[in-house]
């Protein structure tokens, strides 16, 4: 048994940055943060044999740069001691790669970490001098190194320790009582008992689904078949939580499939009149895609893990995005970073195997302004403080991109104080693959019965059990630790390593992702491809044996997957996973025989139907009552928004200088700067770029003959995202969203004729039931966002590859004053854009690059000031405030025209305007280059100086090309100035002139999300 | 034409930059073989069958315990006898998380086991990817960059580049010896002297922050500037062809 600490000489920022936080809750003298490692004996002997306390010193320190204490300091009394520990089971990253470091020094083999002698655990520990409670200690150390779920927080004061140290004996915390016999229980058919398990484990079913599971074990058929196992008239519990997750609106998308009976309110919107529609899934998302199959590039959609497009002649591209809500809600870090890792093991399950190449991420937020502060009564008392949230999920995004070794290229950050009920984290991840395999087309999985069931990567533990179901549910009071995961990017990596090489040698029949649902879903899904599959969860090698039966099945422990594979390729498939270090068991294996077995060693858990596993469930029936554009009623907002004088060029300055600086316009650079978004050495046009490298680009371009495709050849990746718009009509805001993404593609050089869209929904529940009492209109905006989405992927023929939906992003739960508060996102679609750029050398940065081009606007200006940043910071009483709807056969005729510009080499610059309206899209272009520009808006109304209603774009033009350019869009560019060498802005409003300097501009650009991040 | 000089370039346990820095090596005119860690420690004396070895950028064992630690704890267990000869007479290139590891492992800055500088976090506490400028020392023994030009960009993406040396004289004799091969234009991370690259006394053994690999086409560079990443390469390339034994 050894602790030992270890504290860095040089870098001192983590504790610079707690003394800070703790500054604010009373005088602090001094504070010490030291990383703390405990060393267990698991197996008697084993430090000994392994001479572990020689070893201490050359394995946990760098003489040149710390410092190591063995055991514990010498306490000072006058000092606060504080121990951070991870609750027993919690994912320990640190730990792991500790063991794995001591396993390099002992004389014998082990299989895996996990089976080692010594077991290690990390932490901190943090010696304060100053008064402290236990309670201000938690309070700062849950806003940063701690969270309650996952860490134990232990507080002494250093008189007390002196005299009785009660840390001394750490070896029973992390210790687990033995398993006791595992049990199977039998549950009765009965609607009280069954309803009453529904609850208590949170599986999320409804009625008819539990009398669905009634009707279908009752039957005389399955009673027969069933009798055998004593399982006549029952249901095991095994086969009840299978089926709960299998059928959870996380992943069978009930919603989506529902029968929705639609009406609306007369208004002014385009009118849907009322109808009946049968799943939205395949009348609008799926619909859309036949109806455009004949553009030739689509390989596989919606049946994969990713959509698979034909964009080069040498490999395919694929691409997914997922969401992360609930598990982000409770530990941002974690979330974000299972989110991150577990779309880039869709990508890696895609096909026979794909490798992610890209990551995307798109964070919904609110932030401080926004959000009642910790003191107010109307606090809602689970919520995390939105900084918390930003930073966490900010880290856990750059922690899966960077440890992966996958760049992340395109991303957003949007904030609306209604995010408070749920972050919405978005992340998305592109790969390719070669267009064969061993002679297979690489996009078609195989299964014959026979074929292996093989599992490999991460153990299984209790983290992530009820992932599935947890996020079928609205947020609550009331939550489980078991759902918080941890990623771990190295074992990831090494299982991501290992499968391509498999692949490669032919060795993967089918291959699928674990996560939500764990095996039960991803072996439940392969069974398909054979007609069933017998399943040992005995041969699964657990984290530690305390594990029921059904928790083996169902748990969502990341950093798996699962293959089948050809009992001749067998033994090299696992030889190869040891020798790269990634731990690999046969399960089982496929069957022909329609049923899912689960069994442990000898006994059998579950006798599944197949057919009645995926397509038993009954459709769901939802009633859709559009009420017509609602007002938007801020959830909390701390300060009123200020006043505005009299439009003039004076004022106009005043407005940009808000308008930069509003979290929804101010540049993501400085956070994007902890992204690597050049990993790979494919990345063309990287999200910032220019001699500042502060000039934003409108969409990541990666090159494709780096990654094996053909020379010259390249992508670009976008997203638009308008949930502002929600609350007038969805069917405009869906419009605009796909709009917004196929803008930003083009705008660098991409084809609006070869492009895949990719749309996220994150909806309110829009389910009957008495805490939703608006519940219709909500299911109408989902029917509203689905038709507009329909008709702009058909007007600009970009069919859908692949999408995904979260339908319960709500929170329910009690204020600081004991009220009870709901609050619900806006129902928010991310449209993801992925375009073939055909000449990679014709890409256009968003910025302007050389003093003396014009400057033009290309597009038809608008009006409307509805949802523009501009009212949202200001109360603008004369705003026109009736949203202008897209013609978006118009727009589509301007992006093949600028794309054909683009192709002559016509655009030096190009910039969509979106947030903050043509005012900030004019001073955004100066600040990649340090250059100014001088304009004259004389014959431009305010309104569309910062409207953000429209579809268009700033561009800057060589003197030379003008005539050339002019002729090109005819009728569709305005003139309105020139680019110069002098950092400054300059324009020419209602009969004035107003300067200001690029670099002060610039600098309220760059401060405003910082501010957020901080805060 | 010439044979191609043989390159190891290591992969495994989190390294992720192996592909782009073979690519490099094979646009260079050398050939890159990538080995995965635990093939090479299976046959420590197969390293004998290159001319070259590059530790390439990542995160091996995610900076757990430190960057480049436990890589280097593994490699010394196993290889330090192989390593000992190889760098005697060999170039070695460590990139990134390569330069992390070749310090733990007391490569560098003196080829000789013994650690005496560190590569600790970057003052402002994070990761960071931005391009910076970067000036060549034209005294430096290296033979990773004699054709390059006295000044030229590279990005950097690291968390600990901060470059620190456990005593002054370790600073004041690499200084003097000309060790100190790369220094940035300006104090990006913290490090000491601006310090961005180093190599051993004979100029064979050579690390470096900053990714050359990621600047090898002009379409890397994030502005109108030419990439001079390969020149690191070819310099290997043209020293093994010219080395006569």
């Amino acid at each position: 048994m050894q602790r030992i600490s270890v504290r860095s000489l040089y870098d001192h920022s983590l504790e610079k940055a707690l003394k800070q936080a703790m500054t604010q809750e009373g005088p602090v003298q001094d504070l010490r943060l030291r990383r703390v490692y405990w060393l267990l004996e698991k197996k008697p002997g084993s430090a000994q044999e392994l001479k572990l306390s020689s070893l201490l010193d050359k394995v946990f320190y760098d003489p040149v740069a710390e410092e190591i204490q063995h055991d514990f300091p010498l306490f000072q009394a006058e000092a606060t001691y504080v121990e951070v520990r991870f609750l027993a089971g919690v994912t320990d990253n640190i730990a792991r790669s500790a063991t794995e470091a001591l396993m390099l020094f002992s004389p014998a083999q082990t299989a895996s970490w996990q089976e080692f002698g010594i077991e290690a655990h990390s932490g901190w520990e943090i010696e304060i001098h100053g008064d402290f409670t236990q309670k201000q200690i938690e309070k700062v150390l849950y806003q940063s190194l701690a969270n309650p779920l996952l860490h134990k927080v232990n507080v002494a004061r250093g008189s007390e320790l002196t005299v009785s140290n009660s840390w001394r004996d750490f070896s029973s915390f992390w210790h687990a009582p033995a398993m006791e016999q595992r049990q199977l229980l039998l549950f009765d058919l009965n609607s009280e008992v069954l309803q009453q398990i529904n609850r208590e484990r949170g599986l999320a079913l409804v009625d008819e689904e539990i009398q669905t599971i009634i009707r279908h074990f009752s039957s005389a058929e399955v009673r027969r078949q069933r009798a055998p196992w004593g399982w006549d008239g029952k249901i095991t519990e095994v086969e009840l939580e299978c089926l709960a997750q299998t059928w959870s609106e996380h992943c069978k998308h009930k919603i989506f499939a529902a029968e929705v009976e639609y009406s609306e309110e007369p208004g002014s919107f385009p009118a849907l009149g009322a109808k009946k529609i049968t799943s939205l899934y395949k009348s609008y998302i799926q619909k859309a895609t036949k109806d455009l199959e004949d553009c030739g590039y689509l390989v596989s959609v919606f049946k994969d893990n990713a959509g698979i497009v034909d964009f080069d002649k040498n490999i395919n591209v694929c691409v997914k995005v997922e969401t992360h809500n609930s598990p982000s809600a409770l530990d941002p870090f974690g979330g974000a970073l299972t989110g991150i890792l577990g779309v880039n093991r869709d990508i890696l399950g895609c096909g026979l195997g794909a490798k992610p190449i890209a990551n995307t991420d798109v964070f919904c937020l609110s932030r401080k302004e926004l959000f009642p502060s910790a003191e107010s009564p109307q606090r809602p008392e689970l919520l995390k403080d939105p900084g918390v949230i930003f930073r966490g999920v900010h880290q856990g995004v750059e922690e899966g991109g960077n440890q992966s070794g996958i760049p992340t290229v395109n991303g957003s950050f949007y904030f609306a104080s209604e995010f408070a009920a749920k972050p919405l984290i978005f992340v998305g991840s592109v790969g390719v693959m070669p267009k064969t395999v061993q002679g297979r087309r690489s996009e078609v999985k195989e299964i014959s019965p026979g074929d292996l069931i093989v599992v490999a990567g991460g153990r299984l533990g209790k983290d992530g059990v009820h992932g599935a179901t947890f996020s079928s549910l609205a947020l609550h009071d009331q939550v489980s630790s078991n759902v918080v995961q941890i990623g771990d990017s190295i074992t990831q990596k090494r299982l991501l390593d290992f499968t391509l090489q498999a692949r490669d040698r032919g060795w993967i029949g089918a291959i699928t992702d674990n996560g939500a649902g764990g095996v039960s879903s991803s072996i439940g899904e392969m069974a398909q491809l054979s007609g069933g599959a017998r399943l040992d969860l005995s041969r699964h090698p657990l984290k530690y044996e305390q594990m029921e039966y059904w928790e083996m099945l169902i748990s969502e422990s990341q950093e798996r997957m699962s293959y089948a594979v050809r009992p001749e390729h067998v033994q090299s498939f696992l030889q190869l996973a040891r020798e790269m270090g990634v731990e690999a068991s046969v399960l089982g294996e496929f069957t022909d025989g329609g049923v899912f077995e689960v069994l442990y060693g000898t006994t059998p858990l579950a006798q599944l139907d197949l057919h009645f596993l995926h397509e038993g469930l009954s459709r769901m029936k939802i009633k859709a009552h559009f009420q017509g554009p609602q007002v938007y009623r801020e959830f909390y907002r701390e300060k009123p928004k200020a006043a505005l004088s009299a439009p003039s060029a004076r004022v106009v300055s005043e407005a940009l200088q808000k308008v930069l600086s509003s979290p929804n316009v101010a540049s993501r650079e400085p956070l994007v700067r902890y992204y690597d978004h050049e990993v790979q050495g494919a990345t063309r046009l990287k999200p910032y770029g220019g001699r500042t490298q502060q000039g934003a680009n409108d969409a990541g371009v990666l090159d494709l003959s780096v990654h094996g495709g053909e020379p010259g050849n390249a992508i670009a990746i976008s997203n638009g995202l308008c949930p502002q718009f929600s609350y007038y009509d969805t069917y405009l805001m869906a419009q605009k969203a796909v709009d917004e993404a196929v803008r930003n593609v083009v705008a660098t050089g991409a084809d609006p004729e070869q492009m895949a869209l990719v749309d996220n929904f994150c909806w309110p529940d829009p389910l009957e039931k008495v805490s939703n009492p608006d519940a219709h209109h909500k299911m109408a905006q989902l029917v509203r966002a689905c038709e507009g989405l329909y008709q702009a992927a058909l007007s600009f023929r970009a069919p859908f590859v692949s999408g995904k939906d979260s339908m319960k992003n709500d929170f329910i739960g009690k204020t600081k004053s004991g009220e009870t508060v709901k609050i619900s996102v806006p129902p928010t679609l991310l449209v993801t854009a992925l375009a073939r750029v055909p000449d990679a050398e014709k890409t256009t940065p968003g910025f302007f690059q050389k003093a003396g081009d014009a400057v033009y606007i290309l597009g038809q200006l608008t009006e409307s000031l509805y949802a523009s940043v501009l009212s949202e910071e200001f109360e603008w009483a004369e705003a026109v405030l009736t949203p202008e709807y897209p013609n978006l056969a118009k727009h589509g005729e301007l992006y093949r025209k600028i794309h054909a510009g683009i192709q002559k080499n016509l655009l030096h610059s190009c910039h969509d305007i979106s947030e903050g309206g043509l005012m900030t899209a004019l001073a955004e272009s100066c600040f990649g280059n340090d250059l100014g520009v001088h304009l004259d808006l004389s014959s431009l109304s305010w309104n569309q100086l910062w409207s953000e209603t429209g579809a268009l774009f700033v561009v800057s033009v060589s003197t030379a090309n003008r005539s050339v350019f002019e002729a090109h869009f005819a009728g569709q560019c305005r003139h309105v100035g020139e680019v110069v060498s002098t950092p400054e802005m300059s324009w020419r409003f209602k009969g004035e002139v107003q300067t200001e300097s690029v670099a002060a501009l610039k600098a309220r650009w760059v401060k405003g999300v910082t501010d957020v991040y901080q805060a | 034409m010439s044979i191609k000089p043989k390159f190891l370039v290591l992969w495994g346990d989190g390294i992720n930059c192996e592909n782009e820095t073979a690519l490099a090596i094979e646009a260079a005119g050398g050939e890159a073989c990538k080995v995965h860690v635990n093939e090479l420690l299976k046959n420590p004396r197969s390293l004998q069958n290159y001319q070259a070895m590059v530790f390439p950028g990542g995160f091996s064992f995610g900076d757990h315990l430190g960057s480049g630690q436990i890589l280097a704890l593994k490699l010394e267990n196993t290889l330090k006898t192989e390593l000992q000869e190889f760098v005697k007479t060999r170039p070695v290139l460590g990139i990134c998380n390569g330069f992390q590891t070749l310090v733990r492992l007391g490569l560098l800055p003196d080829a000789d086991f013994q650690r005496s500088c560190a590569l600790v976090k970057n003052e402002q506490g994070h990761f960071m990817d931005r391009w910076i400028e970067l000036q060549r020392n034209e005294q430096s023994p290296c033979i990773w960059t004699r054709s390059l030009p006295l000044k030229f960009v590279l990005p950097i993406r690291h968390g600990e580049g901060r470059f620190v040396c456990g005593e002054e004289s370790v600073l004041l004799r690499l200084l003097a010896r000309q060790q100190v091969v790369l220094r940035y234009s300006e104090d990006v991370n913290g490090a000491v002297a601006q310090i961005a690259g180093v190599c051993d006394p004979s100029g064979l053994v050579f690390a470096l922050m900053p990714h050359p690999e990621a600047a090898v086409q002009d379409w890397h560079v994030p502005f109108a500037e030419k990439a001079w990443g390969l020149e690191f390469f070819k310099s290997a390339v043209e020293f093994l062809r010219s080395e006569k034994r």
